[in-house]
């Protein structure tokens, strides 16, 4: 028995100080994991204006694959269809983006359908399709030191979705002013850096309503012209936003809970957004 | 109750809870049946309903595990359910009993952590951090039970399956629970040398957590048109983590003395030291510059000495 004691005790001792590498605590493990189809993968917003109406076409790559910074794709082809008709979109030459052919005219018609539809050779073909939100007029803005407030009226037929900008205006210059949540009803936007972004949940049909957000303060002028910008977007823009802002959040951050990033195309990744922009200048 | 070679346990259990100006009351059933076919065969079945009114809080990223139980409030409701079983049990050989179990179970108002929330961030309401939704349950238990001779102990095996679903996770699909483990087995064995000496072992296995990983990666740009990396993670819980399985041993030294039975036990946990994960989490191989998933693990392998005494 006492033989037997020792036993024990020598072969404890003996694996507990071999238990001790550092291999042990720490080491590279193999999940398993697909291997990765490369698909295409699209940002498209379009509607607030020509100017600001881009696309860009990327592809995908898998997690430990990435070779390069930008995984920027030129030689797509852009199509987007819509109210009878189709505009094709050309690679800029001076940046990464696809913009409209410069005779097409993006004249695009509350509540109709779009179909953005992205190939380009060894990819599976993406498509999009969204409806134009109506315009949501800004009746009126005041802003003070510490709080920008505007009206709107929500459309009480439909869910809403708004993002909410706000710009210093001074002379031919303009200069964005942060805006930020005040209350629970707005929240960062995640693509928009300096913008809110809110739902009709809590107001929905409500004439004259009242948003009230913070700004930055720091360089409020008591004499001056502002422009707030009010977006009414797309519920799968809305959701690529949020999204976005939460995994922004999350990135490289092993506490927090997983992110699924919105997106609405078809075969591939990214986002397809509409957006009817209406602004309102205003002298403070 | 009893009939014939039917027993049947009926029960009704009720129960209520309040919180703030909430109050909460349920009413579950539950009834239990068993059927001897004959000396050595029986039939199992039974129904329960169930209210909870603590909640299981899962951190689900792939980080330091955390698993809190919360209250209900007034915003969160009680966790409900509802389970089934059948099952068929028999014995064989005298001292050898086997038994085959199905289950089914359906949660309502189950609690999650929402996308992007953490337990690390105290300044946002724990009730913000959560949100409620379903989720189902169902496998197959087997066990083998040896209870008497020298050598005692069982073997459990359950192929399982465990769902959840929310409608702000995961885009509203169904996704694997964290602890939804496919294979899950148990071996004890407690071997009685003599009345002085007796070894036991324990090996458990399971199949790995499930967890979200980044799929792929591409390029997007902002509202400057500045462009951005963007990372996207699969289906919630879609990969897993490596399996899980590990010997514990035990040795039992017992004495008979004249106030009664002192026992020294030596255990051992871990005793092939296995790195079982703990949490993994994406670092660089400085080697190869790239990226890759490692693991951490806790305990390698953990001695103990307990003393016990009857009388």
């Amino acid at each position: 028995m006492v033989q037997l004691k020792k036993i024990a005790w020598f072969f404890t001792i003996v694996l507990l100080l071999i238990s001790c590498s550092e291999d042990f605590f720490d080491k590279a493990i193999d999940i398993d994991v697909n291997e990765h189809t490369s698909k295409l993968a699209g940002t498209a917003l379009l509607g607030a204006n020509n100017e600001s109406d881009l696309v860009l076409v990327s592809f995908s790559q898998g997690p430990f694959e990435k070779t390069i910074e930008n995984q920027i794709l030129k030689d797509a082809t852009v199509t987007l269809t819509g109210n009878n008709s189709t505009i094709d979109f050309q690679s800029n030459a001076q940046n990464d983006f696809f913009v409209a052919n410069t005779n097409a005219n993006l004249n695009f018609i509350p509540n109709n359908e779009y179909t953005l539809t992205i190939a380009a050779s060894n990819y599976e073909t993406i498509t999009a399709t969204q409806t134009y939100p109506e315009e949501v007029p800004i009746l009126e803005a005041t802003i003070t030191e510490n709080t920008l407030k505007i009206k709107i009226n929500d459309n009480p037929n439909q869910k809403n979705y708004y993002l909410l900008g706000l710009e210093r205006v001074e002379g031919n210059e303009t200069s964005g002013v942060y805006v930020v949540p005040f209350g629970s009803l707005t929240k960062e936007s995640g693509f928009c850096y300096n913008c809110v972004s809110f739902n009709d949940d809590t107001f929905n049909g409500e004439q004259d309503f009242e948003i009230v957000v913070g700004h930055d303060s720091y360089d409020f002028m008591s004499e001056a012209t502002y422009r707030v910008i009010l977006y009414h977007i797309t519920e799968d823009f809305y959701r690529y936003d949020t999204t976005l802002r939460i995994s922004n959040y999350a990135e490289d951050n092993p506490f927090v809970e997983p992110v699924i990033l919105h997106r609405n195309f078809e075969n591939g990744y990214g986002v397809f957004a509409l957006v009817n922009k209406t602004e309102l200048i205003f002298n403070n | 109750m009893k009939i014939g070679n039917l027993k049947a346990n009926i029960g009704l259990h009720a129960s209520g809870f309040a919180i703030g100006d909430k109050k909460y009351s349920s009413i579950q059933p539950r009834v239990g049946l068993r059927y001897l076919v004959n000396k050595k065969w029986s039939l199992k079945a039974s129904y329960a309903s169930m209210t909870q009114y603590i909640n299981l809080l899962t951190n689900e990223s792939i980080g330091l595990p955390t698993d809190l139980w919360v209250p209900s409030t007034e915003r969160i409701k009680p966790q409900t359910s509802w389970q089934a079983t059948l099952g068929v049990a028999t014995t064989f050989k005298n001292n050898l009993e086997f038994s085959v179990e199905g289950y089914y179970k359906k949660m309502d108002n189950v609690i999650s952590y929402k996308e992007g929330a953490s337990f690390f961030n105290i300044e946002e309401n724990w009730e913000d951090k959560i949100t409620q939704g379903n989720g189902t349950a169902y496998g197959l238990e087997f066990l083998l039970q040896k209870n008497r001779g020298k050598t005692t102990g069982w073997i459990g095996y359950t192929l399982a399956w465990n769902n959840r679903q929310f409608n702000d996770i995961n885009s509203g699909k169904e996704f694997p629970f964290k602890f939804d483990r496919r294979h899950d087995f148990e071996m004890v064995a407690i071997h009685k040398f003599s009345d002085k000496l007796h070894l036991s072992g324990t090996w458990v296995y399971s199949t790995g957590n499930a967890i979200s990983l980044t799929e792929a990666t591409y390029t997007s740009f902002d509202q400057n048109g500045r462009l951005e990396p963007i990372s996207i993670v699969g289906t919630k819980n879609s990969y897993r983590m490596p399996s899980y399985h590990r010997l514990d041993l035990g040795l039992e030294f017992i004495k008979k003395t004249r106030w009664g039975e002192r026992a020294w036990i030596v255990g051992v946990y871990n005793a092939y030291m296995h790195s079982n994960p703990f949490y993994v989490y994406l670092g660089e191989n400085f080697d190869t510059n790239k990226q890759e998933y490692r693991q951490v693990s806790l305990i390698p392998l953990l001695p103990s000495i307990s003393y016990r005494f009857k009388f």
